[in-house]
């Protein structure tokens, strides 16, 4: 379906002519009576020594000072005023409207027609200077439309200036931008009175939607109206307009608003839309990588639990002591690994939808330590070696996430440690820091990885797990107001480094 | 009495490993590790076990290349595991000449019912058989004479459904994929014609009487074993 550009819609950007005396008149008039009484005084007064074309001369001036004030229309009045005053107190015979020689004649019909082409060509000049006015006033408002639409302002804060723009160039009470929903109309965003819904409602053509032609509406003293906000083909939204007079409305800057105003909406949909399909992009990754890890990095924990259990269950007689409890421990030991991979996915799903929110307390470093190895069963607790001064000071944080980023850092060091050496957690401070270091001996970290090492999803080639541990180590670190990082140990092995905040005093102990 | 064997495991899972050797060993088995492909291959080499159980998740090389490796000096059986679910992997596997797979995690009780399959099927012989004639608990199958008797009563088949039959037996034990078989039984260029497969097996299933797919065995999304 195409849209026709609806070559109506300029139609009503007409100049609505305004049929009461308006103040400005009344001012212009009220100088030019004031100009003629004053004038017609001193020629009065000294009437015996002036001619009767002189005085014409004089009578002149308040029309050309009110026609400069108030325009053409003033000037009719000036004429007819002037030539009653010139005629009753001027041209003898004087009081009366009776013109009395023939040169007398002359100089009245002159002083008409002279006043009356002045007048003409004043107002004129006048009206063509207020259009110059209004044109570089124009020009100004559409300045500051171009300058806020370049701006890189989220929507939210370009929208409501440029219709406060809008209400203060057209004296409107209100003014609002509607989108086209599948449902009706939404309100992007709105400045000054509210468009009511029946109001609204009133505007939107059969079949829902804005429609392409500007539509009207008015209730006693209220006048609103909706205008096509068009880009290209589409209609991108309406803009509504509510005023307590009808509305006025002059073509080019009406149209250079709403041109401005769809611009800006076509621009806004498809920046959402580029975020919309970053985000899907990203969500689907985050899908199959879940499911990658889900289907590997379960199972394999679960293949040794089954095939434990079920041994344990089937052949209970043939098995000697040793080789049962060889299986229990197989058992303890994966169901613990389960446990903390079921663990780091919630947490990543809790990290994903930002529902993390530390409760910070004084914890005490030995404990926090104990409390992540908590996380191992017995022979992987063998393979880790503590060591901390007795003057460690406590630390500022949530214990819950910060342990178990210790334990994910824990857990990586065991996966590419030797059993003989083992994993040392030892920790470091100074005034306000605590520094915990965990250190393995292993091969050191998959050089492709470089600076990614805590990116989600990010492992070295032929590692197991999911790529979360270290991610959620250190979106939980840096939740706390903490700094994770590592360096390649001189002799050989990674030490991962978690930088926290020391205990505080104001704080209550945890 | 469960026969017994000399049985290879292959895989990097190191509690998996010892879960099965602890079970394998209480029921007899003799069993030999290796952690990873290029030491799994050697031990096979080496230790000549009947079955392999062959992890294709291997931290160094591809596990589909250790099957095709491993098929070129032995006879031997060879069961996958795999923990990724991937369909495609496992019928890789047994197009190159895997004789059954298993997805992790699995029961004892399912790894002992697949071991039982081929070490009766393997015993002391490599590829396919060459026997005339296999005989299972009710089936009797005279491959020259084309003559197939459930419970010591003939059956008749058609050509097609004979074909298909006398693939299975001769490959007896191990899980043939529906491409094996279309391409053998019906020629390359019905490889995807899968349910011409569906139908001749639903049928030779009646004439055997084997309603429930015991003696016809369906690996669902792979492929048939005949169950000797």
């Amino acid at each position: 379906m195409t849209h026709a550009r609806p070559a109506v819609h300029l139609a009503f950007y007409t100049t609505v002519v305004n049929r009461r005396p308006s103040k400005e008149f009344l001012r212009a008039l009220l100088i030019f009576g004031l100009t003629l009484l004053i004038l017609s005084l001193v020629l009065f007064s000294i009437r015996s020594h002036l001619s009767v074309a002189t005085s014409a001369l004089v009578l002149v001036i308040p029309v050309v000072v009110g026609v400069v004030a108030g325009g053409f229309s003033v000037g009719v009045v000036g004429v007819l005023s002037g030539f009653v005053v010139y005629d009753y107190f001027f041209i003898p015979p004087y009081y009366t409207l009776n013109v009395g020689a023939a040169s007398n004649w002359v100089a009245l019909v002159v002083y008409v027609v002279v006043v009356g082409i002045l007048a003409r060509v004043v107002a004129s000049l006048r009206s063509a200077r207020a259009q110059a006015i209004r044109r570089s006033e124009d020009l100004e408002r559409l300045a500051v439309i171009t300058q806020r639409l370049v701006t890189d302002l989220p929507m939210g804060e370009i929208l409501p200036q440029i219709l406060s723009d809008l209400v203060a160039a057209f004296g409107l009470q209100g003014a609002a931008v509607y989108l086209p929903t599948y449902d009706g109309l939404t309100e992007l965003s709105g400045v000054g009175e509210a468009i009511l819904p029946d109001e609204l409602a009133a505007l939107v053509p059969r079949g829902g939607g804005i429609g392409t032609v500007v539509k009207s509406e008015h209730r006693s003293k209220t006048y609103w109206r909706l205008v096509p906000l068009i880009a290209g083909a589409d209609v991108v939204g309406g803009l509504v307009l509510k005023g307590d007079d009808a509305l006025p409305y002059r073509d080019d800057l009406m149209r250079s608003f709403a041109n401005a105003l769809a611009a800006l909406l076509q621009k806004h949909s498809l920046r959402l839309e580029a975020m919309r399909n970053s985000e899907l992009e990203e969500r689907d990754r985050w899908r199959r990588a879940l499911l990658g890890s889900v289907s590997h990095d379960l199972r394999t924990p679960l293949a040794s639990l089954t095939t434990s259990a079920s041994t344990l269950a089937e052949l209970k007689e043939e098995l000697s002591t040793e080789q049962r409890e060889e299986l229990l421990a197989t058992i303890e030991r994966q169901s613990l690994r389960l446990a903390r991979l079921v663990e780091n996915l919630l947490d990543s799903s809790r990290i994903e939808a930002n529902m993390l929110a530390p409760r910070i307390a004084n914890v005490d470093t030995r404990e926090l330590i104990d409390e992540a190895l908590g996380a191992f069963g017995e022979a992987e607790r063998a393979l880790v070696h503590v060591t901390l001064d007795e003057s460690i000071p406590s630390v500022a944080v949530d214990h819950v996430l910060v342990a178990q980023a210790l334990a994910n850092l824990i857990e990586n060091g065991l996966r590419y440690c030797e059993p003989s050496t083992g994993v040392d957690v030892s920790a470091t401070s100074t005034d306000s820091r605590v520094e915990i270091g965990v250190r393995d001996r292993g091969p050191g970290v998959d050089p492709s990885l470089g600076g990614r090492i805590f990116g989600r999803f990010e492992k070295g080639a032929g590692s197991p797990g999911a790529g979360l541990g270290l991610w959620i180590a250190q979106s939980f670190v840096e939740l706390n107001g903490g700094i994770i990082g590592f360096r390649e140990a001189a002799d050989g092995g990674s030490v991962f480094l978690i930088d926290l905040p020391t205990a505080n005093e104001m704080m209550v102990d945890g | 009495m469960v026969e017994t064997a000399k049985i290879a495991i292959i895989d990097d899972d190191e509690s998996l490993v010892r879960a099965l050797q602890i079970a394998l060993r209480a029921r007899g088995h003799t069993v030999v590790t290796a952690g990873a492909a290029t030491t799994g291959v050697e031990l096979v080499a080496l230790e000549q076990p009947e079955v392999v159980i062959l992890d294709l998740g291997l931290p160094d090389r591809s596990g589909l290349s250790v099957v095709r490796e491993l098929r070129s000096f032995t006879g031997c059986a060879i069961l996958v595991l795999s923990a990724a679910g991937d369909e495609e992997m496992k019928i890789k596997a047994l197009d190159d000449g895997a004789d059954d797979y298993l997805t992790k995690p699995f029961s004892m009780r399912e790894l002992e019912a697949r071991l039982r399959v081929a070490l009766r099927h393997r015993s002391g012989q490599g590829a396919p058989t060459t026997t005339e004639r296999i005989t299972t608990d009710r089936l009797e199958i005279d491959l020259p004479a084309r003559r197939v008797m459930v419970d010591d009563v003939e059956v008749e088949l058609s050509h097609k459904e004979f074909e298909l039959l006398a693939f299975l037996a001769r490959n007896a034990g191990r899980v043939c994929t529906h491409q094996m078989i279309l391409r053998e039984v019906w020629g390359p260029g019905y490889a995807t014609e899968l349910h011409y497969l569906r139908v001749y097996a639903n049928r030779l299933r009646k004439k055997l009487d084997d309603p429930e797919g015991e003696v016809l065995r369906t690996s669902p999304g792979v492929g048939y074993q005949l169950v000797v």
